[in-house]
């Protein structure tokens, strides 16, 4: 075909119009000579000779346009045209049958722009903060960092293509079926008390107090961390690299996992023997840090004045933080024996053993980007540690009872306790902050976001703090049993709560910028107006309670004065509740991605919508594990909020089942790609590994 | 009022907010084209004297668009017209949130206007960008874009009198490569 400049100069050079004299002899001749065959020939032949024809041409026979008339425009038009045509393709399936229609459309289709674009509106890109480490410093110089799925292994360049095929095969994987792993079974029914994972590895902590370590990419057990004397209460695995800013990330990370299934060769009951004597393996693990760890202790990983601090950004679900630097990955281990213990991956060596609690460790969290940990125990104290040199930085005392939960955030620290109250701590200067009183009954677990608290217990309410007053901001009520599980989501202004009575809810709360004034105290004690609103309706297939759904939300005084006449009641609502298991709730996540993302912008609403899913999991003792996709409250016919916008958030929509139902479920954790279920089938203890991710990458 | 002359020696009679819809015209007549700045100085200074004010353009001199044909011309001018008054839009085109927004919407007029056959589509969109008629150019791309959506490779090579130039080996191949793509 001819490029589309010397179309139209032909078009205008040698038609019927042309003026030269030998052309309208050669026309007049052709003419002569047509008039003879033309009458004969079949239709399709005129045809053709019709489509040679230009525009003016047929203008000016009057021939009017027919459909017939075809072009292949794609190919014809200057290359940056037709890219610019394909980037109008919003979908991938129609770009790529275009690709399969012949050779030059193929080569349009491959351009990088068009998948640049197509990743874009599926919202593909985003929370700029997503694990980097393992990128070659090829695929970090095209700073891709940035993107939600992260295929691995990265044996190929990063192109857009492959990765919006990799992230779109993740979605459809969570749609209709993941791939099975691995499925490990324990000889006995060993209870499973806890569970982290990050993008390497799988840490599950047992009752018999060994710690597990697997593949997160195979799914393979690479080693067994013996030590502890008593049951594991937590685990925590530390990621390794990336201490903030210039993190040395060393070359061979990407040969790590690699490396580990030689060494691995080591037996479990082998390694632990190692590692049971940790003191003389000290030396091989001073390149472990960073040689910004100055020996005089004046050490920038455990400065919290430093303004860009690592540890802004918020806990996630899956127990897993970011590193400070460090080379390998770490596993934080806390148990009944009173210890902590610190564990290298890569070696299975067990680097320190921290004593101080005078009683069963209960709840264990990691600062993002530090190498401190904080703990709660049932002797009523919070500690902080530094894992990195393994010693008892401070003891905070306060709580009258076991500490049950804590969260973390910048430098400060919430921990509930089972003594009814929450308290916020400075993690530097150790010093109590505040003391939350409301709750009635035990406090079972907290999230924390930096300005605003979430907690609930016992006593079947979801009670709001602020870092700025004592007093409780909003009770949210709905549940009617212990609240177990708690994640309060900052940029959707939500709150997802579960039950032991098998029920989520997810509330939407003010934004974070209604928390910025400072309550002046009524002098009188203020009693929490109720708020009734609308039974929350139920989506079809799932039954309400069999209890009258008592919906309210209670509000502080003080609250409501201060905005004035747009009060704080019109944000907090019931954006879903449902009862989404027949028992208590084990587990409950936002899949990682979209936590990471809600505290780097506001890229999350966008994205929803936009296309990408967002996907809820829980875990109930009834034995199963469900995906929810959390879906568009634009559908809704929930009132919408006057203000201020929970975003996209909105009901929940059952997917499916991930897994065949179980006799009971002890722990689940999702994480990109990988979904881990701990689980007890037939008097055994099962581990499910499963992967989203795109075999074709593997 | 401008003259436009086409490459078959038309010439077109149009309103200056109907030709200035297309920022090529509005800038050659604004004077913004550094050529014909440049052209002008040259003059000015061959001359030694100031150059009379129609000689940049302003009135009886026709502009020459040798790049497109009368009928084109006339069809990119109705959809001027119908469009006149509107804001033009703003540079940047290619940022992150435009990209999103994109959508393959097309009013019912622009509809109407762009059902014309597969040559003139071509031309029409070839006009719109040197031109520099971006909305008339978006329509043109994605009334394109339009043609080809949920169709199969089969129907796309049928509807532009394509050629299927794939070995069956390579055919094969590719639509092995594209699978993950189709509906599960």
């Amino acid at each position: 075909m001819s490029s589309p400049q010397t179309r139209v100069s032909s078009q205008t050079g040698i038609g019927l119009i042309s003026s030269t004299a030998h052309d309208i002899a050669a026309a007049i001749a052709w003419s002569q000579e047509a008039h003879k065959h033309l009458p004969h020939l079949p239709l399709f032949a005129l045809e053709s000779v019709v489509s040679y024809l230009s525009p003016i041409q047929l203008a000016h026979l009057q021939i009017p346009s027919v459909s017939s008339r075809k072009l292949d425009i794609l190919t014809c038009l200057p290359t940056e045209l037709s890219l610019h045509v394909l980037g109008f393709v919003n979908d991938a399936k129609t770009l790529s049958r275009a690709g399969r229609v012949c050779r030059t459309w193929n080569i349009l289709i491959r351009d990088e722009s068009i998948w640049k674009k197509l990743c874009l509106r599926k919202g593909f890109v985003f929370h700029g903060d997503s694990n980097s480490s393992g990128l070659s410093a090829h695929q970090r110089a095209i700073d891709y960092s940035g993107y939600a799925y992260i295929p691995r292994p990265l044996d190929k360049p990063f192109s857009f293509r492959s990765y919006f095929k990799s992230s779109q095969t993740i979605e459809n994987n969570y749609l209709h079926s993941g791939h099975l792993l691995r499925t490990h079974r324990s000889q006995d029914a060993g209870i499973v008390s806890s569970l982290a994972l990050d993008s390497s590895w799988i840490v599950v902590g047992l009752a018999n107090g060994r710690v597990h370590v697997f593949s997160a990419r195979t799914g393979i057990l690479a080693r067994t961390l013996s030590g502890h004397q008593a049951g594991v209460w937590c685990v925590w695995i530390v990621e390794r690299g990336r201490a903030g800013m210039d993190t040395p990330l060393h070359t061979e990370t990407l040969d790590e996992e690699e490396e580990d299934y030689t060494t691995s060769a080591i037996p479990g009951s082998l390694s632990s023997s190692l590692s049971s004597s940790d003191m003389p393996f000290q030396s091989i693990f001073d390149n472990l840090y960073p040689p910004n760890a100055s020996p005089d202790g004046h050490d920038e990983a455990l400065n919290f004045d430093s303004p860009n601090s690592p540890s802004n950004k918020q806990s996630v679900l899956s127990n897993s933080s970011d590193g400070w630097g460090q080379a390998n990955s770490l596993v934080v281990s806390a148990a009944c024996d009173r210890t902590l213990r610190v564990w290298d991956v890569k070696t299975g060596y067990c680097i320190h053993i921290l004593r101080g609690h005078r009683s069963t460790v209960r709840c264990l969290k990691m600062f993002h980007g530090r190498p401190i940990a904080v703990t709660g125990g049932r002797d009523a104290t919070v500690r902080i540690w530094d894992i990195r040199k393994g010693r008892l930085l401070g003891t905070l005392e306060g709580h009258t009872d076991s500490v049950r939960c804590l969260d973390v955030y910048g430098d400060m620290i919430v921990s509930g306790s089972y003594d009814c109250s929450v308290r916020l701590w400075s993690a530097k200067t150790h010093q109590c902050l505040r003391v939350y009183n409301g709750h009635y009954h035990q406090v079972y677990t907290v999230a924390f976001d930096g300005r605003r608290i979430v907690s609930g217990g016992l006593d079947t309410g979801v009670r709001l703090w602020s870092i700025d007053s004592n007093d409780c901001v909003a009770l949210l009520q709905g549940h009617t049993a212990l609240v177990c599980q708690l994640q309060l989501s900052g940029i959707t202004n939500t709150v997802i709560s579960g039950s032991a009575d098998g029920r989520i809810i997810i509330f939407g709360i003010p934004p974070e910028s209604a928390f910025n004034h400072k309550t002046t105290s009524p002098t009188s004690t203020p009693r929490p107006t109720t708020l009734t609103l609308p039974a929350p309706t139920f989506p079809q297939g799932v039954s309400p309670p069999s209890s009258p759904s008592h919906s309210a939300l209670s509000l502080h005084p003080s609250h409501r004065r201060s905005q004035g006449s747009d009060t704080l009641s019109d944000t907090f609502r019931i954006i879903s509740s449902i009862t989404a298991h027949t028992s208590s709730i084990t587990s409950l996540q936002i899949d990682e991605g979209s936590l990471n993302s809600l505290y780097n912008g506001r890229e999350w609403m966008k994205q929803r919508k936009h296309g990408k899913r967002k996907w809820l999991i829980s875990a109930g003792t009834d034995g199963r594990v469900l995906l929810w996709d959390i879906g568009d409250n634009s559908e809704g016919n929930l009132p919408s909020p006057t203000k201020y916008s929970q975003g996209s958030i909105g009901k929940l929509i059952q997917v499916r089942p991930l897994t065949e139902p179980s006799d009971g479920l002890w722990k689940t954790a999702i994480r990109d790609d990988i979904l881990v279920i701990c689980c007890s089938r037939g008097g055994r203890t099962i581990l499910e590994i499963w992967s989203f991710k795109d075999e074709d990458i593997l | 009022m401008v003259i436009l002359a086409t490459s078959d020696n038309e010439q077109f009679n149009v309103d200056k907010e109907v030709a200035e819809r297309s920022v090529l015209i509005k800038n050659m007549l604004e004077g913004e084209n550094p050529i014909a700045l440049a052209v002008a100085f040259v003059y000015m200074k061959l001359n030694g004297s100031f150059i009379r004010h129609e000689d940049v353009g302003e009135s009886d001199q026709s502009i020459p668009l040798p790049n497109i044909t009368s009928p084109v011309l006339k069809k990119v001018l109705e959809y001027c017209e119908h469009h006149r008054g509107e804001p033009l839009p703003s540079g940047d085109t290619d940022n992150a949130d435009d990209v999103r927004k994109r959508t393959t919407d097309i009013s019912e007029w622009d509809q109407k206007f762009i059902t014309v056959d597969q040559e003139m589509l071509f031309e029409i969109i070839l006009a719109a960008n040197y031109l520099d008629i971006k909305p008339l150019l978006d329509v043109g791309c994605k009334t394109v874009a339009n043609m080809i959506k949920g169709k199969t490779p089969e129907e796309i090579r049928k509807l532009f009198n394509i050629v299927n130039d794939f070995t069956p080996e390579e055919e094969a191949q590719i639509k092995k490569e594209n699978e993950w793509a189709e509906d599960r």
